[in-house]
């Protein structure tokens, strides 16, 4: 025994040593019970999701499967990764059709007299309530009252995406705004907004887009917006589950 | 001036341990210390340093200017938009910071590498850890020593292939390549070789068995003894003063740091202390022997 420990030392030691690093490094990491997972529990908000704000998706009728003019599969993703959207609600548009029109007048002078406006806000509220999980350097940019933009009306023209409208929102409010283009899933993923970027509050943490209260489940280049809608773009701290949009994120 | 001319240098002729330490230390500390000072000063030290070794320093600027032009492409994070990339994405002024800094790193931890390679030889590093790691240490000597030896080796095979009348130069392409291929093929056998014959030799000379001693001429004097207790007080005060915000600088999402103060000073010149050890090591040796030399002369 003591032969084989003199003979082995150094494996020994070694083999420890990197045991401790990987438990510490697992633990710093947050991994560990207690600090955020293990714990992963869907949290009561998910009853008081979509359906506060306005139409009861009850989502699988055959009757709404008419409706949505796909002829997919109920069950079967599309090109780019994405479940069948619930029944009235606007499937995705690829940018590379839709954008089109949105391209050629991409001015959006141009756009004031056709008329089409639509509502756009930025919060990260949700950071208010984690801050014990937010990185120090950017605790201080945190708006005070979660407002990174208020509730904002914008003219557009026809066949812009969310992402359109966002970028350039933005761009004229001088809020820095960094996006990823995804080709999997065929749009671009924002990666942070006025400096709060994804995983700074934790690593479940990112942001999340909804129109008219509805978390749509394909990416913000996708989305079509037609005039009226309400466009939010939310900071969530725990997979969406705290603003709401737990579903859109599986 | 005779003794000036080709002097061995006198860090280089510390202690191992001292050297290895010395390098451990100032490379993770050029690669922490994040704090545009205590990035220009381990630059500076390590130019120095490097120059004094007759190491080149021209491929450092491409390097450079590559990192400082890549960052404001790639990253667009920060407070100071100044304009909007084609890709939409905002460049900001922190990013260009931040690029700058960066490329002050990583220039600063390739040129101490560049003087490591000058100052730790293989036969200092087998010293150090032949005992503890045999195989590990054997095999990072052997691979640190490869590329020399491959370019010395394939200097000479070129040789031998031109004088048995294989041109590598004024053929056709095709005959280039096939005669490029043949030495690349004559290299890769003689380095397989070369790695069996010299773990083989290794073996046979007991190489890593308990008990085994080996001679070395290292000794470890007053000098090193000092050197050694000046690399632990340098560490101690810049772990502490690490630890206790002294070089705290902030790039994203805006720039920030802490105050200029005294604290802050001592911690800058210890930084530099510590970088400029062995210049220093080197500067006093020369002038004791400056010293030395007119004493002789006058006396004599």
């Amino acid at each position: 025994m003591k032969k084989w420990f003199k003979k082995n030392k150094w494996t020994v030691i070694v083999s420890v040593f990197v045991l401790a690093m990987l438990a510490f490094s697992f633990w710093y990491g947050g991994s560990a019970p207690g600090a955020r997972g293990w714990s992963v529990m869907p949290r009561n908000t998910t009853t008081t999701e979509t359906e506060a704000v306005g139409e009861p998706h009850s989502s699988k009728t055959p009757q709404a499967q008419t409706s949505a003019e796909d002829e997919v599969p109920e069950t079967a993703k599309d090109a780019y990764l994405t479940d069948p959207t619930p029944a009235g609600k606007p499937a995705p548009v690829e940018p590379q059709n839709g954008g089109e029109t949105g391209a050629e007048a991409a001015n959006p002078t141009a756009s004031a007299e056709t008329g089409l406006t639509c509502t756009i806000s930025i919060s990260c509220k949700t950071i208010l309530d984690n801050m014990s999980l937010c990185d120090p350097a950017k605790a201080k940019i945190v708006p005070e009252d979660g407002w990174i933009l208020n509730s904002t009306a914008v003219p557009f023209t026809e066949g812009e995406s969310v992402f359109d409208i966002l970028q350039r929102v933005c761009q004229q409010k001088g809020i820095q705004m960094e996006s990823k283009w995804v080709p999997i899933y065929n749009s671009a993923y924002i990666e942070g907004i006025d400096n709060l970027y994804d995983f700074d509050v934790g690593e479940n943490s990112g942001w999340m887009y909804k129109v008219n209260g509805w978390f749509p489940n394909y990416g913000c280049s996708r989305y079509c917006v037609k005039s009226g809608n309400t466009i939010d773009f939310v900071y969530t701290c725990d997979q969406g589950n705290d603003v709401g949009g737990g579903s859109a994120v599986r | 001036m005779k003794n000036t001319v080709s002097r061995q240098d006198t860090f280089a002729g510390c202690h191992p341990l001292v050297n290895f330490l010395f390098f451990a230390l100032v490379i993770m500390f050029s690669m922490c210390l994040m704090h545009p000072v205590c990035l220009l000063i381990s630059l500076c030290s390590a130019a120095v340093y490097a120059a004094k070794q007759k190491k080149s320093l021209r491929f450092l600027l491409p390097l450079m200017t590559l990192t400082a032009v890549l960052n404001p492409l790639l990253t667009h994070a920060g407070m100071t938009i100044l304009t909007y990339l084609p890709s939409g994405n905002p460049l900001t002024l922190e990013s260009i910071w931040y690029g700058l800094a960066a490329a002050a790193m990583l220039s600063a931890v390739v040129l101490w590498f560049s003087c490591y390679n000058g100052v730790m030889t293989s036969d200092k590093f087998v010293f150090l850890f032949g005992r503890v790691i045999p195989s590990l240490s054997l095999v990072l000597s052997m691979s640190l020593r490869f590329v020399p030896r491959f370019q010395a080796q394939m200097r000479v095979v070129r040789e031998a292939q031109r004088a048995v009348g294989r041109e590598t130069t004024g053929r056709s392409i095709g005959a280039l390549a096939k005669n490029g291929i043949k030495i690349f093929s004559i290299m890769i056998t003689w380095s397989l070789e070369n790695a069996i014959e010299t773990a083989d030799s290794m073996r046979s000379r007991g190489y890593g068995l308990p008990g085994r001693t080996a001679f070395s001429i290292y000794h470890f004097d007053r000098r090193d003894k000092l050197a050694l207790c000046c690399l632990g007080f340098c560490s101690t005060y810049l772990f502490a003063g690490w630890a206790a915000g002294g070089a705290y600088f902030q790039y994203y999402p805006y720039v920030d740091y802490g105050r200029f103060t005294p604290f802050s000073a001592s911690f800058f010149a210890v930084y530099l202390l510590l970088c400029l050890m062995p210049v220093l090591m080197d500067g006093a040796a020369q002038r004791s022997w400056k010293v030395t030399q007119a004493g002789g002369q006058s006396n004599a």
